[in-house]
C-alpha cells in the first residue's frame, strides 16, 4: 500500500493524473484518516501554515520547494485547495488539511473544479469522491495551545473553543451557523463595535473588539486565517493578533501577487516567507492569459 | 494607412492616424494603495482590483483623450444608506431567520452599507485637454454595426479587467474592456458584468467607435438586466445539467432582454 501511495504521488509530482480507481482508493483511505479528527486539530510546532492554493499546483510545487519537502516539513493548509486554477486534481502527504468555504459541492461546481475533474476523467466520479472527503475535513486547528489557525474567521456562536469541537462537521457547509462563519467571516479593520453584517446580507464581519477577547479567554496569541486575496501574500491586523495567509501567487496567473507561508519554529516564532509564481506558471500566463483567447470579432 | 504597434513591459498598443490606443496592464493594488483607494471612496474596494491599469485613446490633432479605469467606475457605486437593501444574496431570508434564533439580534448594523455587488454606469474617463470635448446626446449618429461585423484584419486587439469580484462565492462582478482597432475604425466595449447565484444577471455595456477620417466618436450606452432563473431557462436543453454557459458573459449577453440605452456623439474639433 505504502509502495502504491509512493508510485501515485511521483506519477502526481511529473504533473500525470492517476486513475479513477486510484482516486476512489486514496478518497477512502483518506476517509479513514480524517474521520478520526477533531473540528479542532491539535498541531505541534514546528510547522509551517499556508494559505488559499487554488489549484495552483506549480505554485504548490514552488511552495513545497520554498517551505521545505515534505515529510522533513509540517505542514498546515488552511483552506481552498481546489478551484480557479488549473491542477486542483492533486493530492499531498503529512499534512494538516482544514476546510474551506471552495470545499463545497455547491461551489466547486460553480468555479472551475467540477468541469477539471470532468475534462480530466471524462465523468463526475472523481469530482464527487473529492466532495466526500471534503466534508470529513476539519474546522480549524490550534498550533500549541496558542495558535488558532482557520479558514476565515471568528463567528459570534462560538465563544470558547471548545464550542467549536461540539460542531456536527461532516456535512455541506451551510448557510449559517458557527460552520459556515468558521469559513466566511472577515476581519473588519474598520469596524469599531465587535460584530458586523456583511452588506450582501449574509455572513459576519469581525472586529477588532471581538477578536482580542476570543485570544485572551482562549490562551491564544494569534489567529491565522486565510480566505482573503493580499498583494503582499500576507497581511497583519489587529496589533499582529490576526493574520491573514495567502499561498496562491500570481493568482488566477493574473494578479501579479506574491504568496507568503508563515513558518512556526518551535517556540513559537513566527516568521513569513514570500514567493513568487513558479517559471512554469508564469509562462502559462504568458502564453494563457486568463480569458483572453485570440483576437475576436465582439461587438 | 500605416500603424505602429506598441509594446513594452507592462503596455501595449498601436498608433495609427492621428490616433494613440494603449492598454496597461500590471498587478493589483497593494495593500497601502488599497487602504488608501478605500478610504477616498468610502467603500471596501474588490477583491481583484486592477487599479493602475488601464486602457486609453488619444486623438493627437483635436487633443481628444479618453481612458477607462477601476477606481473613477467604483466612484460611481452606489453607497447611500438603502444601498445594500437592494440586492440580496439567495438565501439572506433564510440566514437573517435563522440568525435571530441563535441570540445574534443585537448584531443588527452593516457597518458600511454600500452596493456590494460594485455595480457601476462607468462609461470611461474624459481627459481631454479641451473643455468643449464633450459627449452630447445625438439622434442621428449610430455605431456601424455592418463594418464591425466585416472580417476585416484586426491590427491591435486587446482585453483588459480593471477589477473583478466573486461576492464571496455568491457570483461574479467583473468590469473589464475589450478593444479592437482594424484599418478603417476602432472600437471599444466597456462591459459591466454581474451574476448573482439564484438571484439575478446584470450588464452594463458601453462601446466607443470611431471611424478614421470621420470628425465624430460615437459612444453607446446600454443597460440590462434579468432575473437568474429566466436566463437559466434559456440554457439549451441539449446542455443538460452543464451551468458553464452562465460563466460567459457573451453567451448571458445575448439572452438579456434589451432595456435602457442610449447613444452620444463627440466632435473632434
Amino acid at each position: 500500500m505504502g509502495s502504491d501511495l509512493d508510485r501515485q504521488i511521483q506519477t502526481l509530482l511529473q504533473c500525470k493524473i492517476i486513475t479513477e480507481a486510484e482516486v476512489k482508493d486514496l478518497c477512502l483511505k483518506a476517509r479513514e484518516i480524517l474521520v478520526e479528527e477533531s473540528n479542532v486539530q491539535r498541531v505541534d510546532a514546528p510547522v509551517t501554515v499556508c494559505g488559499d492554493i487554488h489549484g495552483q499546483f506549480h505554485d504548490l510545487k514552488e511552495l513545497f520547494k520554498v517551505g521545505g519537502e515534505c515529510p522533513k516539513t509540517n505542514y498546515l493548509f488552511m483552506g481552498d485547495f481546489v478551484d480557479r486554477g488549473h491542477h486542483s486534481v492533486r493530492y499531498p502527504d503529512r499534512i494538516t488539511l482544514i476546510r474551506g468555504n471552495h470545499e463545497s459541492r455547491q461551489i466547486t461546481k460553480v468555479y472551475g473544479f467540477y468541469d477539471e475533474c470532468f475534462q480530466k476523467f471524462g465523468s463526475a466520479n472523481v469530482w464527487r469522491y473529492c466532495c466526500e472527503i471534503f466534508d470529513y475535513l476539519s474546522l480549524s486547528a490550534i498550533i500549541d495551545d496558542r495558535i488558532f489557525c482557520v479558514h476565515g474567521g471568528l463567528s459570534p456562536s462560538i465563544n470558547t473553543i471548545d464550542q467549536i469541537r461540539t460542531i456536527d462537521r461532516m456535512q455541506e457547509v451551510p448557510h449559517n451557523g458557527a460552520m459556515c462563519d468558521l469559513l466566511w467571516s472577515d476581519p473588519d479593520p474598520d469596524s469599531c463595535t465587535g460584530w458586523g453584517l456583511s452588506p450582501r446580507g449574509a455572513g459576519f464581519l469581525f472586529g477588532e473588539s471581538v477578536a482580542k477577547p476570543f485570544l485572551h479567554n482562549n490562551g491564544l496569541e494569534l489567529i491565522a486565517r486565510a480566505h482573503q486575496l493580499v498583494m503582499e501574500g500576507y497581511k497583519l491586523m489587529f496589533d499582529e493578533q490576526v493574520v491573514t495567509v495567502w499561498s496562491a501567487p500570481n493568482y488566477c496567473y493574473r494578479c501579479g501577487n506574491v504568496a507568503a507561508i508563515l513558518e512556526v519554529d518551535s517556540n513559537l516564532n513566527r516568521e513569513y516567507t514570500i514567493f513568487k509564481d513558479s517559471d512554469r506558471s508564469s509562462m502559462n500566463s504568458r502564453t494563457t492569459p486568463q480569458r483572453e483567447g485570440p483576437p475576436d470579432y465582439f461587438l | 494607412m500605416a500603424h505602429r504597434l506598441i509594446k513594452d513591459n507592462q503596455t501595449t498598443g498601436v498608433a495609427i492616424h492621428d490616433w494613440t490606443v494603449l492598454s496597461h496592464k500590471t498587478s493589483i493594488l497593494n495593500s497601502q494603495e488599497i487602504d488608501t483607494a478605500s478610504a477616498d471612496l468610502g467603500i471596501p474596494i474588490p477583491e481583484m482590483i486592477f487599479g493602475n491599469n488601464f486602457l486609453s485613446i488619444e486623438h493627437k490633432t483635436s487633443g481628444f483623450k479618453f481612458e477607462f479605469k477601476a477606481l473613477p467606475a467604483l466612484a460611481m457605486v452606489d453607497q447611500s444608506s438603502t444601498s445594500s437593501d437592494k440586492i440580496k444574496v439567495s438565501y439572506a431570508r433564510e440566514w437573517f431567520e435563522k440568525r435571530s434564533m441563535v441570540n445574534q439580534e443585537h448584531i443588527t448594523d452593516v457597518v458600511k452599507p454600500y452596493d456590494w455587488t460594485y455595480s457601476t454606469k462607468y462609461n470611461g474617463s474624459n481627459t481631454s485637454s479641451k473643455e468643449h470635448l464633450k459627449f452630447q446626446p445625438t439622434n442621428e449618429e449610430s455605431i456601424d454595426i455592418e463594418q464591425l461585423k466585416r472580417p476585416d484584419p484586426i491590427l491591435f486587439y486587446d482585453e483588459n479587467i480593471l477589477f473583478e469580484d466573486e461576492l464571496a462565492d455568491n457570483g461574479t462582478a467583473v468590469l473589464s474592456t475589450k478593444v479592437r482597432v482594424m484599418p478603417s475604425c476602432l472600437f471599444i466595449l466597456l462591459r459591466f458584468f454581474l451574476r448573482v447565484d439564484d438571484v439575478l444577471f446584470r450588464i452594463y455595456d458601453t462601446r466607443i467607435y470611431h471611424r478614421f477620417g470621420t470628425k465624430t466618436v460615437v459612444r453607446e450606452s446600454s443597460f440590462r438586466e434579468s432575473s437568474y432563473l429566466d436566463t437559466r431557462a434559456r440554457i439549451p436543453r441539449s446542455k443538460g445539467d452543464d451551468l458553464s454557459l452562465l460563466l460567459d458573459s457573451n453567451w448571458v449577453s445575448s439572452q438579456l432582454p434589451d432595456q435602457e440605452s442610449y447613444v452620444e456623439v463627440l466632435h473632434l474639433e
